[in-house]
């Protein structure tokens, strides 16, 4: 049986996905500030 | 030399989302999820993002730097490594890799692009329909039996009689025309379609898969930490090798696409730029829609099935189940021959470059030896594809262990010929983001421990199972272990041994070409 998403589940989920969306738009508005 | 002085990228994002399209690939969407459900789910990330700061990132930058400095007087590989170490055994040795991985990987990988192409144009013309939808046992296994019968996988010489052929054949042209557009009208041009395409793509079925009911239960599966997990050594590898593949660094690649660059051009907040797109793709999309899906269909054995069972069984099976799932499983193919598509006209460029360069080779004509040296080796590839041997042989082969080698000789090189400091400074010419001191210590340092280190134990893990698979005798003895008959195991250790002696005597052979091309470089002054 398996547990439906839990806290930490939930907390590391979106935790990684926070972090790999902001490096990407901080990379992608760093560059076309600069184009 | 002769580089050709009309080739350059038209601009810095088509460099990046080229680069970025050369590492997002299947990996992304089907390996990274099994992996991190196999390695403690939600716990994974721990290891894996200090993978990404340690290994990723490092061994990355430093190709976008050595590319740059290397790619004054040739773009290929060998005229890169014959920059930094002159001519000799090491520098041969090094360029013989670095071009025969992405040609290499460019063979077989061509041949699962077709089966993407095949799926998405089967569930679109509703070709792909199993009965007695209630039993997910026998779902699986009329989905299962779909895909062997597809990719030839039964018998030796089955793809030959397979529609698999034509799609083959299909991709091959579609590959080979991009490349010969150019660097800016062919694989930027195509990126620049292509990732858009994807993400469209990717966020209408995540969209599809978070509206299913209990959605829950399947994202609990995939991201519910077992922290205990933390503690196992082969957690630690799996996580480096899947930022390691992930990004694609040690394909030889990288070096080629920026030695276009020119001291005005950024490279480090590009560099980092492509792997961060790269990044978001594997685990806001890849970590959110294949295991949370399979799971809905098969609970926890979802989880025994390898990448080619994850995403040519396990996700055909439920998109049959699924309301409308002749058109999301048509889109998510889609999605997986996209990634693909954009990563191997990447494959062949390294290629065509050398033929250009060193034997002075018109486009036309450099295209027309790859493309029959290639398409010779595919043919092998799909003629011995029972229970995936040649493919399997040729992945450990060349899409890890030269992956590896060559990506321990690019850090070596950076960190101690070049030396980071010197690598550090050229990469702020032009830098739009600069690189802090202390990544001289990480890339001399800490980046070729953890690189040697996960190439030790991942060797002690596996070679010994490669090795045993080369032995006729031994695979016929212990044919019920890998639940063949006797005569089937000793034709999988002769495929094997043909494989790696084919590698061998290219090997050699591409030695030799690069061993020439240098001679005339040395005479040439």
């Amino acid at each position: 049986m398996v547990e439906p998403l839990n806290l930490q589940g939930l907390v590391i989920m979106l935790t990684s996905i926070s972090l790999a969306t902001s490096l990407c738009i901080y990379c992608l508005y760093k560059l076309f500030k600069n184009q | 030399m002769n580089p050709n002085p009309k080739e350059k990228w038209a601009t810095r994002i088509g460099l990046i989302l080229a680069v970025a399209s050369s590492a997002i690939g299947l990996g992304n969407f089907l390996r990274f999820p099994g992996q991190a459900v196999k390695n403690g789910g939600g716990a994974f990330m721990v290891p894996y993002i200090v993978s990404f700061l340690l290994l990723g990132i490092p061994v990355c930058l430093s190709e976008w730097i050595m590319g740059r400095m290397g790619g004054k007087s040739g773009h290929s590989a060998p005229h890169i490594f014959y920059t930094f170490l002159g001519n000799n055994f090491f520098s041969k040795f090094a360029s013989t890799i670095a071009l025969l991985v992405p040609t290499l990987i460019y063979v077989y990988y061509v041949f699962i692009e077709a089966w993407c192409l095949t799926y998405a144009i089967d569930f679109m013309f509703g070709n792909i329909q199993f009965s007695n939808p209630t039993n997910s046992t026998e779902v699986v296994s009329q989905a299962s039996n779909y895909f062997l019968d597809l990719v030839g996988a039964r018998n030796i010489g089955d793809a030959f009689r397979s529609k698999i052929l034509i799609s083959t054949f299909l991709c091959f042209s579609l590959n080979f025309l991009v490349v010969y557009r150019g660097l800016s009208k062919g694989i930027e041009a195509l990126a620049k379609i292509g990732v858009p395409l994807l993400f469209i793509c990717s966020f209408i079925i995540l969209g599809r898969v978070l509206t299913l009911d209990r959605i829950e239960e399947g994202l609990g599966f995939m991201w519910n930490p077992n922290w205990d997990s933390l503690l196992r050594g082969e957690v630690w590898i799996a996580a480096a090798g899947q930022i390691f593949f992930s990004l694609s660094v040690g394909f030889g690649i990288v070096l080629l696409f920026t030695s276009y660059l020119t001291e005005k051009d950024d490279l480090t907040l590009s560099g980092l730029t492509a792997a961060s797109l790269n990044e978001f793709v594997e685990v806001a999309l890849g970590g959110m829609i294949t295991i949370p899906l399979g799971f809905l269909f098969l609970g926890m054995a979802v989880g025994t099935f390898g990448t080619f069972g994850m995403g040519f069984i396990v996700l055909p099976s439920v998109f049959t189940q699924m309301p409308m799932g002749n058109l999301f499983g048509a889109i998510w193919f889609f999605v997986l021959f996209i990634a693909a598509i954009t990563s191997s006209v990447t494959m062949l460029q390294p290629g065509i470059s050398f033929l250009e360069e060193g034997f002075h080779l018109k486009r036309r004509n450099s295209i027309l030896v790859l493309f029959s040296f290639t398409i010779v080796l595919s043919m092998c590839i799909l003629y011995f594809n029972f229970d995936f041997t040649a493919l399997d042989y040729t992945d450990f082969l060349v899409g890890t262990i030269f992956i590896y080698i060559l990506a321990t000789i690019q850090v070596i090189i950076y960190g101690w010929k070049i030396g980071p400091e010197q690598g550090r400074l050229h990469a702020q010419k032009g830098a739009l983001w600069e690189l802090p001191k202390s990544f001289d210590f990480v890339i001399k340092y800490i980046t070729p421990s953890f690189l040697i280190l996960v190439i030790i134990l991942f060797l002690y893990q596996s070679l010994g199972d490669y090795i045993l698979k080369l032995n006729p005798t031994w695979m016929k003895e212990n044919a019920a272990k890998f639940n063949l008959t006797p005569i089937q195991a000793e034709l999988k250790a002769k495929i094997s041994l043909g494989v790696l002696t084919i590698i061998g005597i290219i090997f050699l052979i591409t030695y030799f070409l690069i061993h020439k091309v240098f001679n005339k470089e040395n005479k040439n002054g």
